[in-house]
């Protein structure tokens, strides 16, 4: 009954949040980074909070997007496309009602299909020695390197300034510091809440003052409109479960996961060649929307199994959840049922909470959206800097957010892939271990003998090949 | 539902640990091993205190950026204030650049003296098998077992660089966790664990036994004697047994004061000099550790095993016992070893000897 109530909490707190323009999964868990002590004792508790903000911050971020036209996260521009176009042409509930639908049917799919299947991965996970998990590493940065933007000297940039960030501190082999400019604070490497909140907290939320005022689009005729949205995601459950299975595919690979709604989109259009998209198309809406519910729970796969997050809210969760004491990424986690009960029951449990919370509160979330962009963005922004402020309370914990910031808003401008920079920082030192640790226990030969090794290494082969060769590399995601 | 109400308040309150009584500094993440230990502790301790503790985690440098902090501001502007350390705060006092923190100058509360056990694969030889092995967090142990595996040579310190050259590879940049998993699927001949992680270890790992515990530290003699939870597996008892002498020479001085500063430290709770508050945290800990359910539920922190305390004063002398270890002799060799085998940025310190 505890967890119940944690679930519920956390789902509220998550729906909450997912409505905030710019916000989403991420900024809310953010937010949450100063409480990670109060969970230390009750770590279960903690996770099933986690979890459901997660899953219910994707679901509900949808209303942004589809009553204004500004994302409500990051991972969810490709609803406005269509969805803001039904909600315009004065079917908002409509658009909602698929929304919901969508995104409720793709989290049920895609999280049984993740987590139930998480503890048949244990022995699989012990295949992976030095020589595979590096490898492992490596093909992590190549996708995020190679697919991720179609610009691959901005990629390259994003890989070299991640790569410069995350190995600040003390060098491991030698306990050398390294980058630190003799401040005794970088030793630890700088905190991945000063990377988060400045590399995508501030910069979203400033770039949201720059969007004039929109009033979100009327509901009317709420429960008919919304039933007949249910009905139309019923009818359109292909395009639905195609868009669910690119988000989750994407949610696994380090980097693409945040543009999985719009490769999702893409498939969808390209799926329906004679028809108009853009304009309003209930399809385009249905086709994109669960990708973004499927890829959290994508996501939190390779997170849960080897430590490597592929996304930027996967990346919070699992800082949180060591926080906690929960040995997230090592196979510890995979023998601890009750881990992997929490984590599966949480995600679809808040998913259910979220569905019917806002099938009943949908005209008084909306409301959120009316109050002025300013107070609540400055709220945000203030519980932000707080946040970053209690990792140790010193002038350091400003200068690095500051730093940050500035870095994300670069970044955002320029057109630089903020999640390469994340998650080329959050592997790059454990890569650079993993391989002077693999050299120094395997020889050549050893390396020679092990097929998932070389199996890895093929397939890095590959994809550096047809990075290079292939002019269409991928879409850009800033 | 409380513990709900709970973190509602605390949310609105801002967490802030200006509303509390005690405030206790932790220079580690939250979650962190000595976390681990820290939070049920403290949890028991609240029951005896009419004041609340709240925790104030300040990482950073491995402790340092807190305790260098604590040296020189907190336990003078904050009357509430508590710190807690462990043992690479205890080590790096000995070797570690900008160390600007020294345990004497501050009262202890309470000082838990701990003790790290290794094991090794049941297969493996220690006089005969080379070593893969690495472990970033465990100097001392590491000394230890290269003692173990070298035996005593010819009592100085160089001699164990070449033994070292031939027969260890030592995996550099290893955590705890990640040379436990490399251990567990094959990579690795040993492995490591504090009181509080081992149980958990040895739990998990199928081909495992216990090799040798470091020792506890005993107050009488000065020395780290026989852990009453693992009897007769003490170091020097299995360096008897293995090699049919006792340990001497260079390399076991050095060991010894690397590894006793590391464990006798490993748990350690201080407070500023002539604060009036200390006989408040004090007493407290005292009826903790003398209430059987708070006993039970600090055995069961470290895997049903139990480890004593040396409260206040005791404490106290045990700072002042152990940092007799750090003769000229025995720095400049500990210093020397970890150059020269772990290829670490250490420094020797003459201040750092034993007056």
């Amino acid at each position: 009954m505890e967890y119940v109530l944690w679930c519920l909490a956390g789902t509220v707190y998550g729906i909450i949040l997912g409505v905030v323009p710019l916000a989403g999964a991420g900024t809310a868990m953010l937010l949450l980074f100063s409480f990670v002590g109060f969970f230390a004792e009750m770590p279960y508790a903690g996770l099933v909070f986690l979890i459901s903000v997660i899953a219910s911050s994707s679901t509900a971020d949808s209303y942004t997007s589809l009553l204004t036209g500004i994302p409500g996260s990051n991972t969810t521009a490709a609803s406005i496309i269509d969805g803001h176009k039904i909600a315009k042409n004065g079917e908002a509930a409509r658009a909602i009602g698929i929304a919901m639908a969508d995104s409720t049917f793709n989290a049920i799919v895609f999280g049984i299909l993740a987590f139930a299947l998480l503890p048949f991965y244990a022995p699989i996970v012990y295949k992976f020695g030095l020589p595979e998990l590096f490898m492992l590493m490596t093909l992590s940065i190549a996708v995020v390197a190679f697919i991720v933007t179609k610009n691959i000297w901005c990629s390259l940039f994003a890989i070299g300034a991640g790569s410069f960030l995350g190995l600040i501190g003390l060098d491991p082999h030698h306990a050398e510091p390294r980058f630190t400019f003799g401040t005794l604070y970088l030793e630890d490497g700088i905190p991945i809440m000063m990377m988060v909140g400045g590399l995508f907290g501030f910069p979203e939320l400033m770039y949201g003052f720059r969007k004039d005022a929109v009033r979100p689009a009327p509901i009317k005729n709420y429960f008919t409109q919304l039933i007949q949205g249910w009905k139309d995601a019923v009818r359109l459950w292909k395009d639905s479960l195609r868009g669910g299975f690119i988000g989750f595919v994407a949610g696994m690979l380090p980097g693409v996961g945040p543009v999985g709604d719009m490769l999702a989109y893409g498939a969808t259009v390209k799926a329906h060649p004679k028809e108009k998209f853009g304009v309003g198309n209930p399809k385009g809406l249905a086709g994109c929307e669960g990708a973004n519910n499927a890829q959290k729970a994508g996501s939190l796969i390779p997170t849960v199994l080897f430590g490597i997050p592929a996304s930027p809210f996967a990346a919070i969760f699992m800082a949180m959840c060591l926080g906690f004491g929960l040995d997230v990424g090592t196979p510890y986690m995979l023998e601890d049922k009750k881990f992997l009960w929490l984590l599966g029951s949480s995600f679809i449990g808040a998913t259910i909470f979220t569905f019917i919370i806002c099938t009943f509160t949908s005209k008084l979330l909306v409301k959120i959206l009316e109050i002025p962009y300013w107070l609540y963005a400055t709220l945000i922004m203030a519980i932000i800097v707080y946040t970053c402020q209690t990792y140790t309370g010193l002038y350091m914990d400003y200068l690095t957010l500051g730093g940050c910031t500035l870095l994300g808003c670069f970044c955002k401008h320029y057109g630089v892939s903020r999640p390469a920079i994340l998650l080329t920082y959050i592997i790059i030192d454990k890569w650079e271990n993993l391989g002077g640790q693999m050299m120094q226990v395997y020889d050549l030969p050893d390396l020679a003998t092990r097929p998932l090794f070389l199996f890895l290494l093929a397939l890095i082969s590959f994809l550096v090949y047809k990075a290079i060769t292939q002019k269409d590399r991928g879409i850009d995601y800033w | 539902m409380k513990k709900m109400l709970t973190l509602v308040a605390v949310m609105l309150f801002t967490a802030t640990s200006a509303f509390a009584d005690f405030t206790i500094y932790a220079g580690t993440k939250p979650g962190s091993g000595f976390d681990q230990w820290m939070q049920p502790v403290l949890k028991e301790l609240r029951k005896f205190l009419d004041e609340d503790i709240t925790v104030k985690y300040m990482p950073g440098a491995r402790g340092r950026t807190m305790l260098n902090k604590w040296e020189n501001e907190l336990r003078f502007e904050d009357p509430n204030g508590l710190a807690v350390s462990g043992g690479t705060q205890g080590s790096n006092w000995l070797y570690i650049n900008k160390v600007e923190y020294d345990f004497e100058n501050y009262d202890a509360v309470g000082i838990q003296l701990m003790d790290i056990m290794v094991g090794k694969r049941k297969s493996w030889n220690p006089k005969t098998d080379n070593l893969t092995w690495g472990n970033e967090s465990g100097l001392g142990d590491t000394m230890g077992t290269i003692m173990l595996f070298c035996g005593n040579l010819d009592g100085k310190i160089e001699s164990y660089k070449k033994c070292t050259d031939e027969r260890l590879n030592l995996v550099k940049g290893m955590k705890d966790g990640p040379a436990t998993m490399a251990y567990m699927r094959g990579e690795m001949d040993i492995f490591r664990g504090n009181p509080t992680a081992w149980a958990k270890k040895m739990s998990k790992i199928k081909d495992g036994e216990l090799w040798f515990t470091q020792g506890v530290y005993d107050r009488s003699t000065g020395k780290a004697g026989d852990n009453p939870n693992h009897p007769g597996m003490h170091f020097d008892a299995v360096f008897e047994r293995t090699w049919g002498e006792a340990p001497k020479g260079e390399m076991y001085d050095a060991y010894r004061l690397a590894q006793t500063f590391n464990d006798a430290l490993q748990k350690s709770i201080w407070i500023q000099k002539g604060n009036p508050k200390k006989a408040i945290i004090v007493d407290a800990l005292r009826k903790m550790l003398a209430d059987p359910e708070s006993q039970a539920a600090l055995k069961k922190v470290n895997g049903g095993a139990e480890y004593d305390w040396a409260i206040a004063e005791e404490g106290d002398k045990v700072v002042k016992q152990i940092k007799k270890l750090a003769t000229e002799q025995a720095l400049k060799d500990t210093v020397w070893i970890i150059k020269a085998v772990f290829d670490y940025d250490v420094v020797y310190n003459p201040d750092r000897i034993s007056k």
